[in-house]
Order: structure tokens, then sequence, then C-alpha cells
């Protein structure tokens, strides 16, 4: 972790959150749909980013159908949501090779944020200094 | 507006004659009924804004809805059949659409004999249309593909694609 990639954030609010730049790519026309936003870092969530559901009708703009699925809530319940793939180009200004990462974009619609998930991280270190609030990740 | 009802009383044929405002009367004086299903989805509960920062919906307003053409003509059980087309017609719950999903694949696996740990994509008629060793490996080779029939995606073996997987 101390090579010149690594990136060191502060906490904000008690969380760990991440800038995340990326694509969702229709792969037989090209069409895509930016993605950028700050993630919440959820070691908990198995997915790569997790959206509010709406985002599916957007993805219909590039003729995308999100995928429906079971998946299981942190209460133990099953759930439908719906899932595709994005591409994450960008980690904290860490630029990545094009496409891009492929990671597991899931559609659900109770959310206080937009989460980044294990599956996102699994080239990621990241060491969490919680007396200090903060948290050093290397892409 | 006026509107005659007739009523017989011993052989006898009367009218009984109703007053009514028709702006008190839904759907009266439109040729077509619309569902109320897309507005639901698409205008009612869908905020103006930027994309990440809208309120956020709790799961008792995110609809269950897919974009069905034709009604399916599987083989799959008369239940399940029954599903599908309260499915297509967008009146499902999640509830339902859980217990449905989770039902097809493991017919459909069951049916295919598909190997654990595989992850594979199911059309709604219960055909299994890609299957793949991971899932973004999976969801790549389906995404942008149309197949006629919407698509599920379930890891073989386990409760549900996502989370907790026992």
């Amino acid at each position: 972790m101390t090579n010149g990639t690594a990136i060191k954030k502060n906490y904000r609010n008690k969380r760990a959150y991440v800038k995340v730049k990326g694509a969702i790519i229709n792969p037989i026309t090209t069409r895509q749909i930016p993605l950028d936003c700050e993630c919440r870092i959820d070691t908990g969530f198995d997915g790569g980013i997790m959206l509010p559901f709406w985002h599916m009708d957007e993805l219909r703009d590039i003729n995308v159908e999100a995928r429906p699925t079971n998946i299981t809530v942190a209460d133990g319940r099953k759930v439908p949501a719906y899932v595709c793939v994005a591409h994450i180009q960008e980690l904290e200004n860490h630029p990545f090779l094009m496409p891009g990462r492929p990671v597991m974009l899931v559609m659900f619609g109770k959310l206080e944020g937009v989460l980044l998930g294990m599956d996102s991280l699994k080239y990621t270190t990241i060491l969490f200094d919680g007396p200090n609030q903060a948290y050093t990740m290397n892409p | 507006m006026l509107a005659n009802v007739g009523f017989s009383q011993e052989g006898e044929r009367n009218w009984l004659r109703l007053e009514y405002d028709e702006s008190e009367v839904p759907f009266a004086g439109k040729k077509e009924i619309q569902s109320g299903l897309s507005s639901k989805f698409y205008d009612i509960n869908k905020p103006e804004g930027p994309l990440i920062n809208r309120p956020y919906f709790t799961p008792a307003d995110e609809p269950v809805l897919l974009g069905f053409r034709n009604r399916p003509t599987p083989w799959l059980p008369l239940t399940i059949i029954d599903k599908i087309d309260k499915l297509r017609k967008g009146i499902i719950d999640k509830t339902e659409m859980v217990n449905l999903i989770k039902k097809k694949a493991e017919i459909s696996i069951d049916f295919y004999n598909i190997s654990a740990e595989r992850y594979v994509a199911i059309r709604f008629d219960g055909r299994v249309v890609e299957d793949a060793n991971s899932e973004i490996e999976l969801l790549l080779k389906i995404q942008g593909r149309d197949y006629g029939i919407p698509v599920f995606v379930w890891h073989v073996g386990h409760d549900s694609f996502l989370g907790w997987n026992l």
C-alpha cells in the first residue's frame, strides 16, 4: 500500500465513500450510458454496484434489459432485483484499461445511497483505519 | 349525461332514468381504457432530478413489471403458467415473483440436468438460453440480447443469485 497509486481518503459521516466513473455498455450496438457517482463502500454486499431500480428505465435507452433475479437482503428476505453488467473505468481518478472492469450492477428499490460491493473490489486492496476515520485504497 | 337502466316488474318493463356527472365516472366518454400499469411505473413513481440524488423508494413502492409481448405457451405446470400470465399483465406481487423465479429455476435446472454452481439465464417459458461459470461471464453473454421473452438469471444450487447464499 505504499506505491504511487495508493489513495488515502477520510470517512464522511463515519462511512467510506469512493468516486466511481464507468459506463453501462450494450456490447452489440456499443451504445452506452455513463455512470458517475459517489459510492459507499459496503463490504457486506456481494454485488458490484447497487442503484435504485428506476435506472432500469434508462437502460432501455440503449436496449439493455436488466435481468430479474432473487437476491437475499441483510435481514434474510428474498426479494426480486434486476441485474446487468457495468464497467468501472475509474476509481477516485485512478483509471483502468478500457473498457474498464466489468462488475455486476444490481438495481433494487430501497437504498440510502449508491453502494460499492465486494465484486467491484475483488482486485483492490483496502486498509480501513478506524481510529483515524480514513481508508487507504490500492485500486 | 343520462343513462337508462331497464328492469321488469310483474311482466311489465319499466325504465329507471339516472342522471350523473360525467367527470365523476371513471373512463366515461373514453373509447379506450388504459391499464394504468405503465403510468404507475414510468410516471407516478419516478421522481424528477439527477440520477443519483433522487429520493429513494421503499420496497413496497417498487413495482414488478417486465416487458412481455406475448403469453408464453410452455411445458410448465398450469399454476406456473398462470403466474407467468399475471407477471405479463403486471399484477404479480413481489413475493409471488420470488417464488415464481425460484420454482421455475428448479424445474428448468432439473429438466436440463445442469450441474450445481453454474450460472444460468432462463427464459420465463422455462428454456435455458445461456450458462456460464461466473455471474459476470453470464451477464456479459446476455447483455443487450433480446430473447423474445424476458430472461431471469440464477445460480444453480442456491436460494438466490446474490447475497447470503446458503
